[in-house]
């Protein structure tokens, strides 16, 4: 078993931030990263082609951020994997992922770096723990434990922490070289469940923990879960779920419970929306779309 | 220690000299059944696993960090590996209660058995009355599931029990009756039932 202690102390951190027209959210994101106690190296945020002035307010106020202006909106996904290919451009060891909305306490990436200092078995992925202005958790951002290995679930929480399965880009530290070996986000998923089927390919065969001491805030107006609130984002939702499902990246006995949590979505958006033919046709659309879209 | 500490060891005849063996070595002292023990905490070992040195230690320090009143440690076999069936498990537990006592090296204590189990004396004798003839292998799981409804639980992933696996092996189709009626009381046992519908499977 592979020691965990591989040279984080040294290792160097991009910090990623997707942006689309949130200007303010954005400039208090990048304030609080650029307050983190353990310093981050470098800053790059995706600008999805925003219209509200946020390429000039990063560039006036925060010089130092590597700013990628896409020339259209693809997405968080899209945006993501933009960042990704940048971060690793410019050589670092460890991305840290972060929306746009996310408030960083000062200790949470030294926290995340501390974790995989610990970790009994070396980490490809680092999470924090997300809540929201309330301090209750996040519904949007619970990562998933793997409790099928009892062995490292033991070890890991022996060691301070929680080994996940699968965790959200609402600060997930992903290490370079996981990247390399499982490739990056997949940019045509656009909106939601990008995060949680690249985590889940790269920890399929990987080790990544939740590090509880690493805290951030996810500053949503309300603590929404996917189905919770009526959107047209479900319809994203609902394909890229199934998109992941017919992929590789869950073990055959996973894809029966992560069919079950996506029904189970579903059948809770119906139930809250469902009067709204709107909200069938989100939904019968997100089938038929994830049963013939590319899986890769 | 701020309170007497009685172990309850079961196991085989041989498994179960070795264990108090060890535990003499560490001034603890032993009874046959909590009737007979003193008053205070009760650690159950009812595979004869070997504790290390640290175990109770940290069993009795995550009573306190944690306030809990059932405390949980893990059984291994001589490699080291947790022993499936033996396992106490959070699945299922409070996200953000898993979150805070993971942060102190600690787990929610959903369902176990007592092949390491700490528990007050008083609690112990009224939860593991009759238990035993009605469920079975499983009447630890039952008693433990009755404790949690009315006081908090802990696992301490890292208060380890070495057991022989081949003395205190899985749940055979034979359990399955003790099995069923654990299940019709509120004991979680997935793991176990799972190995009794599937021997081995896992």
């Amino acid at each position: 078993m592979p020691s965990g202690t591989a040279t984080t102390g040294s290792d160097s951190v991009c910090a990623i931030v997707v942006t689309f027209n949130r200007r303010e959210l954005l400039r208090g994101c990048l304030q609080r990263l650029s307050a983190q106690k353990h310093a981050v190296d470098r800053i790059v945020v995706v600008d999805n082609a925003s219209g509200d002035g946020t390429p000039e307010m990063v560039a006036a106020e925060f010089p130092d951020v590597v700013l990628v202006r896409l020339p259209e909106n693809v997405g968080g996904a899209g945006g993501f994997h933009a960042g990704l290919e940048r971060g690793m451009e410019l050589g670092h060891d460890w991305l840290w992922l972060l929306d746009d909305d996310t408030y960083a306490t000062p200790e949470a990436l030294a926290a995340l770096l501390a974790g995989a200092e610990r970790a009994p078995v070396k980490p490809m992925l680092l999470a924090s723990q997300v809540r929201w202005k309330d301090e209750s958790l996040h519904p949007m951002n619970v990562s998933l434990p793997r409790w099928n290995d009892l062995d490292l679930m033991m070890q890991s929480a022996a060691s301070g922490l929680l080994e996940i399965r699968w965790s959200t880009y609402v600060s997930v530290a992903i290490r370079r070289e996981a990247l390399e070996r499982y490739g990056l986000t997949r940019a045509h998923y656009f909106l939601w469940a990008d995060d949680i089927e690249h985590t889940v390919r790269i920890l399929r065969n990987e080790r990544g923990y939740l590090v509880p001491e690493s805290i951030v805030h996810h500053w949503t107006e309300t603590a929404y879960s996917p189905s919770s609130e009526f959107t047209p984002r479900f319809y994203y939702h609902v394909r890229n779920s199934i998109l992941t499902l017919r992929g590789q990246s869950f073990a055959p006995a996973e894809r029966a419970i992560y069919l079950m949590h996506t029904a189970n979505s579903i059948i809770q958006f119906l139930r809250r929306h469902g009067r709204r033919s709107e909200a069938r046709s989100i939904v019968l659309r997100g089938v038929r779309d994830g049963l013939r879209g590319p899986v890769q | 220690m701020s309170q007497r500490v009685t172990a309850i060891v079961g196991g085989t005849p041989t498994t179960r000299a070795r264990c108090v063996e060890v535990l003499d070595g560490m001034s603890i002292a032993t009874a046959n059944d909590p009737q007979s023990a003193a008053d205070g905490l009760l650690w159950f070992l009812s595979s004869a696993g070997i504790p290390d040195a640290e175990t109770l230690p940290r069993l009795l320090a995550a009573r306190s960090d944690e306030s809990a009143e059932i405390v949980a440690g893990v059984a291994v076999d001589p490699g080291g590996a947790v022993i499936r069936w033996l396992a106490p498990t959070a699945r299922g537990c409070d996200t953000a209660t898993m979150y805070a006592m993971v942060s102190r090296s600690h787990l929610p204590l959903v369902a176990a058995g007592d092949e390491c189990l700490l528990v007050p004396r008083d609690l112990a004798v009224a939860a593991f009355a009759g238990k035993a003839q009605r469920y079975g292998r499983l009447a630890a799981r039952v008693a433990v599931s009755e404790l949690l409804q009315e006081h908090r639980g802990v696992i301490v992933p890292g208060a380890r029990v070495t057991v022989d696996p081949a003395a205190a092996g899985p749940l055979k189709v034979r359990d399955l009756p003790d099995g069923l009626r654990a299940i019709g009381a509120g004991a979680t046992v997935p793991r176990d039932l799972l190995n009794m519908v599937a021997p081995g499977l896992r």
